[in-house]
């Protein structure tokens, strides 16, 4: 439902696409030749009915049929359709379900490929869009590779035998006949590139109602308080007439499409009453091969709207591999180093500059700092000055330059993700917590917990009582089916689910911005004794939150501006002094009063 | 976004529903009628299509006749006059014999039909005639030439051989090739299809010129019929979606005016991308039911009737043997649809949680990486996608059954008509081209049917999501519009006091956060609002907004209980600034002017007047420049300076203010101390304060804790009191 930009083309057009779908057929290849097997076994016995029919017609016609003749022939059409019938189950299971699975692995591969990409992927690419992914376009190649499959086969093989036998009762006449089919080719050529641009206009405007809709319904506060109601509900309504524009579009192609191939057979069937009553009249054929020709003819309708039907198919199919395949040729941003052990958890950068992926500016320039194991490094500076982006290089959720950052005396890239990662213990600016309960939560990182290591967990970020308080203590589920956590609360579970792990290197950003001041001093006294010991990192815009750190780094617009102790920062007069003085003056603690009702 | 999936996924067909949905289509109805009337142009013509067929091959190719060969010219004249009543006269060619178009008997009451098939007189065989006068030359030549020979084959009352009126043989071989009529009686020319095959093309043409100019024309009326089929096909799509389109449109705006109108607490209770999803994807089902559901519906119905019409017109009885096959029908459709909308309703299931389970994913993601959980995210994402891919083929498997039944039963009824047609047609009482009509029509018959079983599914999903809107549009609003019951608005000049008495206000029953708040703000004055997380001040501003209604007490401006106040005239008067700035995707100057049509003047001078101008000077366009999304490109303070600037330019008796906690440098900090300042002169405002600046500025505070008021009074009074400001105070001052 998303339009694809904000992803490269990945080139190659609208033909490395239908290759791509072809080459998920052929992963199943053996399924679905047995599936096929089946549809060709049935439609070559389809072809019998009209013989049957015929066989009838003209022992009525010449007058040597039978009563045996008669109920022979009901009786065989009986036990073919039966035996279709049974073959039919056959392809089905075998064409449909593969289809199935196809969607199932190539979902669970775009899963796999997409926890590959790095952070930075995330950032310019909306939940919404990545979502469609999965739920629009893996269906759609889906849809283009089984029942595409199947309406190609299927309406090919009719299309020849129908034409063979047409040929073989008379070829002149099956030419004459024939000739509107073969416009169908033009057809899908004109159509089929039509329909995919108004397919892809479509899903734009779509989109963009979905953005629109999002918008006003995430102010609505903004908009009853200032009585903007009519404003929103215009812009809405302008942009939803947009999209029953293109939608009128998509269906007058449709329209034109479908009933143009029905049209086209039609004209076959006038030609074949000029023609065929000509060879009629003037004894080239009989009646009865006439009749037959007819009823081949009748025959021919159905794979030629199945034509059509591939053509919509293999559009959406082929516009939806784009997407796809723009997703998997985005590069896993962050691999896995060699290195799978380090000493110790001392951070060290060394001239780190760093801008992010595609962009110009640098984010950060020049940090050198040196923190040793066990020792707490405390950063403070305004928004957008680099501090989350420092910790998350350290994380290597983004790649640094080479030689830039050392975690233990080793450059971060060298290492394992594993490596790093299990020995830090992270709690994000926004607390994110699953819709797992409370326990599982603070387990995240390890499901082998104990009760009483999550309780202790909990009891250090002050989370415990209120955890008490939800109606299944620790079983209670977080999010839309359970209770919605206050900000605040959520960030003390992001502690929890932090300090739960024992982990040597702590990772704290800006993670009490939500806490109440009383609350907040508690856990800061709380945190002073369990980050005794280990490696920390306090990003904060709270003075008292970093000032007994060993190191304290101000960052200003990417650079350090200042470095040292609380004291030390104190006698430079800058920033630090600045941001001291004022929360000092004005109880800036009042500012982390956030109200939160939820 | 539809990853939201809800579990009211047992949706069956509901008649009320139903009608409440096509109430959105009832100003298009002329679109629809038109829309159905070229359906039934469509179905006709798709009716008549195969009849031409039948046509050509009835009266013009195998134009054929059966000779009856009377005894006594009594009884000839008198089967003559059997035919004429039955309105089919027979073709009288001498005193005693008859020329009956094939198929002609069925018209004849049932016992003389019968009879006469019995009848001996009756040939077997089945001849081309031609009149004789119409002989073309150059068969005329082949007769002159073997005339004394046509003389003998002249049917002279002789004897009938083997069920055949002897015929004279053409020996010669000088008109071998030539018309050697079989039977030449009074002025016509009796031909079976064998001989006159012998002729030359030129003279079949000459002799048959007639047969092949209707021919012609039934050819050209079935490129019309075409043709009218095309039309008729394209402009009922067109139109169709025309009328849905449109009443999609009006039923999103329908809906997204209704849940504006809805209170805030409906926002809390539904996430976003849910409500989203009602006015974008679900509006779909209504476009889904006129569609698919109504008019294909209708249309397959029709071509269904039509179909069996034809074949009571063509053949009753045959027509009621394929009836037969109905109930089979329908206890089919029963049987396997119980089965199907179970494993559906799994599959919607599983899908939903596959969404869920995504969104959760990508959300997460750098939780999920720095814990290391990827492995086992991946096995648990991997466990659901595989419980969809098996109840997905549970639903293959099940359909596998239905449509095979289904096909057993048509191909019961076609071979009905194999059987049953065929033995009329054996005993003449069908001719071949009703009898291949038949077959036809009865594949025409069945194939409607077949495609109302596959639009099951469409119209259960189409079912639940007119479901979810009847859930949306059934909601009212908690908080509601006195200007309905014409209430007054506030008196001007509206004086801007604010007064709390007794309020008492709880989100969810049971759990109170204002248990008793009053005070009194008079005009002109500010009060702010400070405590603890949870302690209620949002819900002070929420409830002054009138956002929200107090459980018990009032709120009053001017004297006014607000729940008498028309929202109109309220908002007039209120600003309000929230935490959070919300900048919409337009123009800046939309952005500060929202609702109100201001002036280009007026929306810079409060930009100018909270200092935004600077920056706003400094964008692409300016004040016309087009914010991105949430106002992406711009700084936390510079979209809190704009919302201030919003406020500013609506000029309000009263002001309502959430500071908002983001961290902002030094010199914006400094900015939007100012710009508060402005904000507050000559104003009643009530402020949720962070500041110590503008609480110092208020001229009175309140101390919020546990949802009372725990202490009120100005800065000093409160410090010299050392209660609970005073610890807040002191705590936040690095001591």
């Amino acid at each position: 439902m998303n339009n694809p930009s904000g992803n490269p083309p990945p080139g190659g057009g609208r033909f490395e696409n239908v290759r791509a779908i072809a080459e998920l057929v052929w992963r199943y290849k053996w399924r679905f030749m047995l599936g096929l097997l089946f549809l060709l076994v049935v439609d070559g016995l389809q072809l019998f009915v009209p013989k049957i029919i015929q066989h009838e017609v003209d022992a009525l016609a010449d007058g040597s049929a039978l009563l045996a003749t008669v109920w022979r022939a009901g009786l065989l059409l009986l036990g073919l359709q039966a035996l279709v019938s049974v073959l039919r189950f056959g392809w089905r299971y075998y064409i449909s379900g593969t289809g199935m699975k196809v969607e199932r692995d190539l979902r669970a591969e775009l899963y796999r490929h997409l926890q590959t990409l790095s952070l930075e992927y995330y950032n310019h690419t909306k939940v919404g869009t990545v979502m469609s992914y999965a739920t629009n376009d893996v269906p759609a190649v889906r849809m283009a590779t089984g029942m595409a499959l199947l309406g190609v086969v299927d309406a090919a093989f009719m299309i020849v035998f129908c034409t063979v036998i047409m040929f073989c009762i008379n070829w002149e006449l099956a030419c004459w006949t024939l000739l509107p089919v073969s416009l169908l080719a033009v057809l899908m050529v004109v159509f089929g590139r039509r329909m995919h641009r108004q397919f892809m206009k479509v899903q734009e405007q779509f989109s963009k109602l979905s953005d629109r809709a999002q918008e006003s319904f995430s102010a609505v506060r903004v908009v009853k308080a200032y009585g903007n109601e009519a404003a929103e509900l215009a812009h809405f309504d302008a942009c939803s007439r947009r999209l029953a524009r293109e939608n009128l579009r998509q269906a007058k192609l449709d329209a034109l499409f479908n009933p143009l191939i029905a049209f086209l057979t039609s004209c076959s069937v006038v030609i074949l009453i000029v023609a065929g009553g000509r060879m009629v009249v003037g004894g080239g054929i009989t009646v009865g091969e006439f009749v037959s020709m007819s009823f081949y003819l009748g025959l021919l309708i159905w794979p030629m709207l199945a034509v059509g039907w591939v053509v919509n198919l293999v559009q959406r199919g082929t516009a939806s591999m784009e997407r796809l395949r723009a997703v998997f040729a985005t590069k896993p941003g962050i691999t896995d180093g060699p290195l799978a052990q380090v000493a110790d958890t001392a951070v060290e950068a060394r001239g780190l500059s760093f801008a992010y992926p595609g962009t110009e500016k640098p984010v950060l320039r020049g940090v050198s700092f040196r923190l040793r194991a066990g020792g707490t490094l405390g950063i403070v500076g305004s928004t957008g000055a680099g501090k989350t982006t420092l910790v998350e290089l350290m994380m290597r959720l983004y790649d640094p330059p080479k030689g830039t950052l050392f975690i233990g005396g080793r450059d971060v890239t060298e290492l394992k993700l594993e490596t790093i990662h299990e020995r830090i213990g992270y709690v994000p600016q926004e607390s994110f917590l699953f819709a797992m309960s409370v326990a599982e939560n603070i387990a995240f990182g390890n499901a082998s917990l104990t009760a009483d290591e999550i309780e202790a967990a909990a009891k250090k970020a002050h989370i415990h009582p209120d955890i008490l308080g939800f109606r299944d203590g620790y079983g209670t589920r977080v999010g839309e089916r359970g209770i919605t956590l206050s900000g605040g609360q959520k960030q003390r579970v992001a502690i929890a689910r932090a300090l739960a792990g024992n982990h040597p290197l702590l990772i704290f950003d800006d993670c009490l911005s939500a806490v109440d001041t009383e609350t907040e001093t508690s856990i800061l006294r709380e945190l002073r004794g369990e980050i005794r010991g280990r490696t920390a990192i306090l990003i904060s815009h709270r003075i008292s939150t970093v000032r007994d750190a060993d190191l304290i780094l101000v960052l200003e617009d990417g650079r350090v501006a200042e470095a040292g102790t609380h004291e030390e920062l104190l006698l430079n007069n800058g920033y630090y002094t600045k941001l001291y003085r004022m929360q000092k003056l004005e109880g800036r603690e009042e500012g982390k009063m956030v109200d939160d009702r939820r | 976004m539809n990853h939201e999936q809800d579990d009211n996924l047992d949706a069956k067909f509901d008649w009320e529903l139903m009608k409440r949905l096509l109430a959105f289509i009832r100003p298009y109805r002329r679109t629809v009628a038109w829309s159905v009337l070229f359906m039934l142009l469509a179905v006709l013509m798709n009716l008549a299509f195969p009849a031409v067929t039948m046509v050509a091959i009835d009266d013009y190719l195998a134009r054929l006749y059966q000779v009856y060969h009377a005894e006594s010219a009594e009884s000839a004249s008198a089967l003559a006059a059997k035919f004429r009543e039955a309105g089919r006269p027979a073709v009288e060619l001498n005193e005693r014999t008859l020329a009956i178009r094939a198929g002609d008997q069925k018209k004849l009451k049932a016992g003389d039909a019968a009879a006469l098939n019995r009848d001996p007189a009756l040939d077997k065989g089945k001849y081309y005639l031609f009149p004789a006068a119409e002989c073309p030359a150059g068969a005329g030549a082949a007769v002159g030439a073997t005339d004394g020979k046509t003389e003998n084959g002249r049917i002279s009352g002789g004897g009938t051989e083997n069920g055949r009126i002897s015929g004279n043989e053409t020996g010669s071989g000088k008109t071998e090739a030539l018309l050697s009529p079989s039977h030449v009686v009074g002025d016509y020319w009796l031909v079976t299809e064998e001989e006159l095959r012998r002729l030359p093309v030129k003279t079949l043409f000459h002799i048959r010129g007639s047969d092949w100019r209707g021919v012609l024309w039934l050819s050209l009326l079935a490129l019309g019929i075409a043709a009218l089929n095309l039309l008729a096909d394209y402009w009922q799509a067109v139109l169709l979606s025309r009328a849905g389109q449109s009443a999609m449109t009006d039923l999103r705006a329908k809906l997204f005016a209704h849940l504006h109108s809805l209170s805030l607490d409906y926002f809390s209770r539904h996430p976003m991308g849910r409500l989203v999803t009602r006015v974008t994807n679900d509006v779909g089902a209504l476009n889904d039911l006129l569609t698919t559901v109504l008019v294909q519906f209708l249309k397959d119905i029709l071509l269904l009737l039509g179909s069996l019409g034809v074949l009571f017109w063509l053949n009753p009885k045959l027509a009621l043997l394929v009836t037969a096959t109905a109930p089979l029908f329908v206890l089919a459709t029963l049987f396997f649809k119980v089965k199907l909308r179970d494993v559906y309703r799994q599959s919607r299931k599983y899908l939903s949680s596959l969404n869920a389970h995504l969104a959760e994913d990508i959300a997460g993601f750098k939780i999920i990486q720095v814990f290391r959980q990827a492995e086992r995210r991946r096995r648990e994402y991997g466990a659901v996608n595989d419980g969809y891919y098996r109840s997905v083929l549970r639903e293959v498997i099940w359909f596998g059954f239905f449509r095979p039944t289904v096909e057993i039963i048509c191909a019961a009824g076609a071979a009905m008509v194999l059987v049953y047609g065929g033995l009329m047609t054996l005993t003449g009482v069908m001719t071949i081209g009703v009898f291949v009509a038949c077959i036809t029509y009865v594949n025409r018959m069945f194939a409607p049917l077949a495609a109302m079983c596959d639009k099951y599914t469409i119209m259960q999903s189409a079912m639940a999501a007119a479901e979810r809107l009847q859930c949306v549009l059934d909601e009212k609003p908690t908080v509601t519009d006195p200007a309905a019951s014409a209430a007054a608005p506030l008196a001007e000049p509206v004086r801007g006091e604010v007064e709390f008495d007794d309020v008492h206000f709880a989100y969810l029953p049971g759990q109170p956060v204002l248990k008793g708040i009053t005070f009194r703000v008079p005009p002109g004055k500010s009060v702010a609002i400070v405590g603890p997380t949870g302690a209620g001040k949002s819900s002070i501003i929420s409830l002054l907004c009138r956002f929200y209604d107090p459980e018990a007490g009032t709120v009053r401006i001017d004297g006014r209980d607000l729940r008498g106040v028309p929202f109109d005239s309220l908002r007039r008067h209120i600003a309000i600034v929230l935490q959070d700035s919300f900048i919409f995707s337009r123009s800046v100057h939309d952005n500060i002017a929202m609702a109100g049509a201001y002036d280009a003047g007026r929306v810079r001078r409060a930009a100018e007047m909270v200092q935004a101008a600077e920056f706003i000077g400094g964008l692409k366009d300016g004040f016309a420049t087009e914010m991105e999304e949430r106002g992406a490109t711009l700084s936390s303070g510079q979209k809190q300076l704009l919302c201030f600037a919003r406020a500013l330019a609506h000029d309000p008796k009263i002001l309502v203010l959430d500071e908002a906690t983001s961290n902002i440098d030094p010199a914006t900090e400094q900015k939007i101390q100012q710009a508060i300042g402005e904000l507050m002169r000559n104003r009643t405002c009530v402020v949720v304060a962070h500041r110590l600046s503008t609480i110092r500025k208020a001229d009175e505070i309140l101390v919020l804790d546990g949802g009372g008021i725990a202490e009120r009074g100005t800065h000093d009074e409160l410090l010299a009191r050392r209660g609970a400001y005073y610890n807040l105070y002191m705590l936040s001052s690095l001591s």
